[in-house]
């Protein structure tokens, strides 16, 4: 009750709940897991179900740099993929298609521009607004840890229950749709692990419609900021796509979700 | 992800370089030229030729550089193939007579098929006019290198004119000393740098239309290899440029 009530503290549970209390969880989350990360860099592999079925994998490497992030994906040693957020401005270049897709992320898409550079990393919730919603956030006994549920104000509104282990561990995240309608994407958190960069999970999916995107870490360090290396032009001969184009759109639906009709409806 | 379905380009976005694109550039009379075609020459003037690869790419972000073993089989004339030897590592077949690109996705337990014609142009360029590319310019200057900490004699390429995707592409190579044959490549960019080691040439007096085939176990579930199919299925207008 008084964890429902937004205290946050349960009683050493006898029936298999949480032991502690849920802000001791929840400021150990935030001392671990929103610590301003300046720049970071970082290596894995990353793969794409949909609806079940593998729909292949490439290993990444990223580094970020304040509020620019730069992604190349590569098939073996082979550069498939580039892509980098440099403030609102989104750019994709799939080589093996000689395609690329670039343009501004609008307030009206998902969680907007700084919603999706949060989605991007997602193991960093240091920014302020996604900070502030988890500190004024409800904090209940969830399974045997605590789920903290409240609301991101960024571009639009969306409510969020972020799933926490008694030690303070984020396990799921979920993001309703703007007003609360159905889930935007849910995030899953592999166990964590100790980084020359510190601690991150093992692993990230985000799940968004019949999308799975899944993101093993191997490496994560947080060097000093420097310049980001910027990605080469794209090609004369590619065929580029603004975002707004109706085959970015259905692109973005089939990789990654965005943009599916219909959303899932369970509560975040 | 697709692009990694969709890479059948990619895999042997190495070969085009190290083997298309850099004989492309190969014209001109001194000597460096000549001795960096005539070891061309004889890879792609042979019915067949295999080599083990090692490819090493650096992390454009400083990280460690990722690191690759592989086998090519190179048929002038009639297609090529590229095994990697990691586990679950992927294999890529262009074969002209059978119209076919391949790819093979070990941990995906998938072959992706798609036409010869969908095959990246350069590859599809080597395979059916290696001649073609034993003519081409490359303004070819002798420099050594240290390559695993030993210098190797070896020749610059100016990489302006590969006509890769990547701008300002550097390109170098050595040769064999005891063969005469491609040892090693490097491929620069602003961002990273791929370094290959071909070794173990095998040049075959005939050619064996078999070392195309895909290692694939036989009921290995096929998919389509045509991202492009997923433009047309969003509809939409034309492109943006």
């Amino acid at each position: 009750m008084l964890a429902l009530a937004g205290c946050g503290k349960a009683p050493v549970s006898l029936t298999g709940g949480p032991s502690g209390s849920g802000d001791k969880a929840r400021a150990l989350f935030l001392q671990e897991f929103a610590r301003t990360e300046a720049a970071s860099r970082g290596s894995g592999a990353i793969s794409l179900k949909r609806g079940g079925a593998s729909e292949g994998s490439m290993d990444v490497r990223w580094a970020t740099e304040a509020d620019s992030l730069v992604v190349v994906g590569y098939v073996g040693p082979i550069r498939a993929l580039d892509a980098s957020y440099l403030g609102d401005s989104l750019y994709v270049a799939l080589r093996p298609m000689d395609l690329g897709l670039a343009g501004q992320v609008l307030g009206e898409d998902g969680l907007g521009p700084h919603g999706l550079r949060f989605l991007a990393r997602p193991w960093d919730f240091s920014p302020g607004w996604i900070r502030a919603a988890i500190e004024h956030g409800t904090v209940e006994p969830w399974g045997d840890g605590w789920r903290v549920a409240g609301v991101f104000v960024g571009e639009a509104t969306n409510p969020f229950g972020l799933e926490l282990s008694a030690k303070g561990e984020p396990r799921r995240l979920r993001i309703g749709g703007a007003g609360g309608r159905g889930t935007l994407v849910t995030i899953r958190y592999g166990d964590p692990k100790s980084y020359r960069g510190g601690t991150l999970p093992r692993s990230v999916e985000w799940e968004r419609g019949p999308a799975v995107v899944r993101l093993d870490i191997d490496e994560y360090a947080r060097p000093g900021p420097s310049r980001l290396r910027h990605l080469p032009p794209a090609d004369p001969e590619w065929t580029m796509l603004s975002l707004d184009d109706p085959r970015s759109r259905a692109l973005l639906r089939r990789f990654l979700g965005i943009g599916e009709e219909g959303m899932d409806g369970a509560e975040p | 992800m697709s692009a990694r379905r969709g890479l059948a380009a990619s895999a042997a976005g190495l070969l085009v370089l190290a083997l298309v694109v850099l004989p492309r550039a190969l014209r001109g009379a001194d000597a460096a030229e000549e001795e960096v075609r005539a070891s061309f020459r004889r890879v792609l003037a042979a019915p067949e030729a295999k080599a083990l690869m090692a490819i090493e790419r650096s992390d454009p972000f400083g990280g460690e550089p990722s690191r690759e073993n592989g086998s090519v089989w190179i048929l002038p004339g009639r297609g090529l193939r590229y095994r990697s030897a990691a586990s679950g590592g992927q294999e890529i077949v262009i074969d002209r007579q059978k119209e076919l690109f391949l790819l093979y996705s070990p941990s995906e337990r998938t072959v992706y098929r798609a036409p010869y014609a969908r095959a990246p142009a350069r590859l599809r360029r080597l395979v059916a006019e290696p001649e073609q590319f034993l003519r081409a310019r490359l303004d070819a200057r002798a420099e050594a290198r240290a390559v695993r900490g030993r210098m190797r004699d070896g020749y610059r390429l100016h990489g302006g004119s590969l006509g890769d995707s990547l701008p300002e592409v550097s390109v170098w190579m050595s040769r064999d000393r005891g063969t005469g044959l491609p040892h090693w490549v490097s491929i620069a960019s602003p961002t990273d740098t791929v370094w290959i080691e071909f070794r173990n040439w095998n040049l075959a007096s005939r050619a064996r239309p078999a070392d195309l085939a895909l290692s694939a176990p036989p009921g290995t579930q096929e998919a389509p290899l045509d991202p492009r199919e997923l433009l047309e299925r969003g509809g939409g207008s034309g492109e943006s440029r």
